[in-house]
């Protein structure tokens, strides 16, 4: 088995061609979760564009102790690490990421993409893919370690989902091997985050909106505090909901934003 | 009035239906209200108002004549590096990173403040014993907000 994973590592550095010298990348067949190991190799002092791929995550983190589902040959799960310079401001950073996978998608085919704040991936209004960031400080640097998964094929009953799903098979994409996508989300992640790195999510705003998946929306925003509707009208040049409430444009940086069905 | 019979005055004020509360004990007067949008069943703790950039608090503590210095314990205190919500533990109803009296070194993961899927881990700056922890778990946080008192 590790001469079929030295073989998907190779086919991926041809893949990322030129972009290959800035990506360290590590295939583990089953994995708890790619953030946590990440996370210690990043400690451990591991370089900016280290990259962990599983082939099966076993106990992958969602937001706030959530479960990511990830079985074999069904989704494409990895973890990126990107070390920024002192006094970059990460605000929207987890939108730009959620952008540059849309566009990597569409790049190889994928029709139908839409955003949702923050930064889940839809396909014609089902979940295709979701991030969660984690930021390691350290000396007044920051280290993000980006969790990307991406649903090949659409997760089947038994599975543990609490929301309608969509698989890349259903996008249109040229291809559906995870390996291929995977080049091509990096590649694109690799011009976003030098971007951002330099100009914070301004620039890409209006890519984002023109795939905001709820724009002039009647929404429902749950958070641990509780729950509020409004109408979603986008986000700002930092990448936080704005929410128009009783004619008031709220900034919204937190908390589950849903479609509000009707009653 | 102490910092904990205050904290124990607002947290009344806040599971009351009531939205406002005057206590006057002896010179010092103290009016807790709570700023809950009419429409919302709870206090709308996460947003900005666009006209102010500081978070309208949900609830806000006047007391006249100026309190006497507030009862916080003394200590090295550790503020919030950005605006967000604060968690006390990596997950709902896992283990807090740390409580009050816990000694702490420098570098141990505290809390995380959550913006926009933004999970920031916030280790000490300090080491110590923690004296109070400022905030409750769940709540918004303002840049520059106390968070830990570590003595």
């Amino acid at each position: 088995m590790s001469d079929a994973i030295d073989q998907q590592l190779a086919r991926l550095k041809s893949q990322l061609g030129p972009l290959a010298a800035r990506f360290d990348a590590d295939l583990l067949e089953t994995c708890t979760s790619t953030s946590a190991v990440l996370s210690e190799r990043a400690l451990a002092g591991a370089p900016s564009g280290s990259v962990l791929w599983a082939i099966e995550q076993t106990a992958g983190r969602g937001r706030r102790g959530r479960v990511w589902v990830a079985r074999p040959g069904a989704s494409l799960t990895f973890s990126l690490l990107w070390r920024f310079a002192p006094g970059v401001r990460l605000s929207g950073l987890s939108l730009a990421v959620g952008l540059a996978v849309a566009c990597a998608l569409e790049r190889l085919g994928a029709r139908g993409l839409a955003l949702k704040w923050p930064n889940d991936i839809w396909l014609n209004g089902r979940k295709l893919g979701g991030i969660l960031i984690e930021l390691q400080q350290s000396g007044g640097r920051t280290a993000a370690l980006i969790g990307i998964g991406l649903n090949i094929k659409a997760p089947q009953a038994g599975d543990v989902i609490d929301q309608p799903v969509a698989g890349l098979d259903e996008s249109g994409v040229t291809t559906c091997d995870a390996g291929g996508v995977l080049a091509a989300v990096l590649a694109e992640l690799a011009t976003v985050l030098d971007g951002f790195a330099a100009a914070g999510f301004a620039p890409f705003r209006d890519q984002w909106q023109a795939r905001h998946a709820l724009q002039d929306e009647a929404v429902r925003l749950i958070d641990d505090t509780g729950e509020a509707e409004g109408i979603c009208r986008g986000v700002d040049a930092e990448g936080a909901l704005m929410l128009e409430r009783n004619g008031t444009l709220v900034r919204v940086l937190g908390g589950d934003v849903s479609l509000r069905r009707p009653a | 009035m102490d910092l904990r019979k205050l904290k124990k005055l607002i947290d009344l004020v806040q599971e009351s239906g009531i939205s406002e509360l005057e206590v006057t004990e002896g010179e010092e007067k103290v009016r807790i209200a709570k700023h809950a949008p009419a429409s919302a069943a709870a206090p709308a703790q996460h947003y900005v108002q666009m006209a102010a950039p500081a978070a309208a608090p949900a609830v806000s503590v006047s007391a006249s004549p100026a309190p006497a210095a507030a009862a916080e314990p003394e200590g090295h205190v550790l503020k919030s590096p950005m605006v967000g919500t604060f968690y006390r533990s990596n997950a709902p109803g896992s283990k807090s990173f740390v409580e009050v009296g816990q000694s702490v070194a420098i570098g141990e993961p505290l809390c995380i403040i959550e913006a926009m899927k933004l999970m920031n881990e916030i280790e000490s700056d300090a080491a110590g014993t923690i004296k109070a922890i400022l905030v409750e778990n769940g709540q918004p946080v303002e840049y520059g907000q106390p968070l830990f008192v570590i003595g």
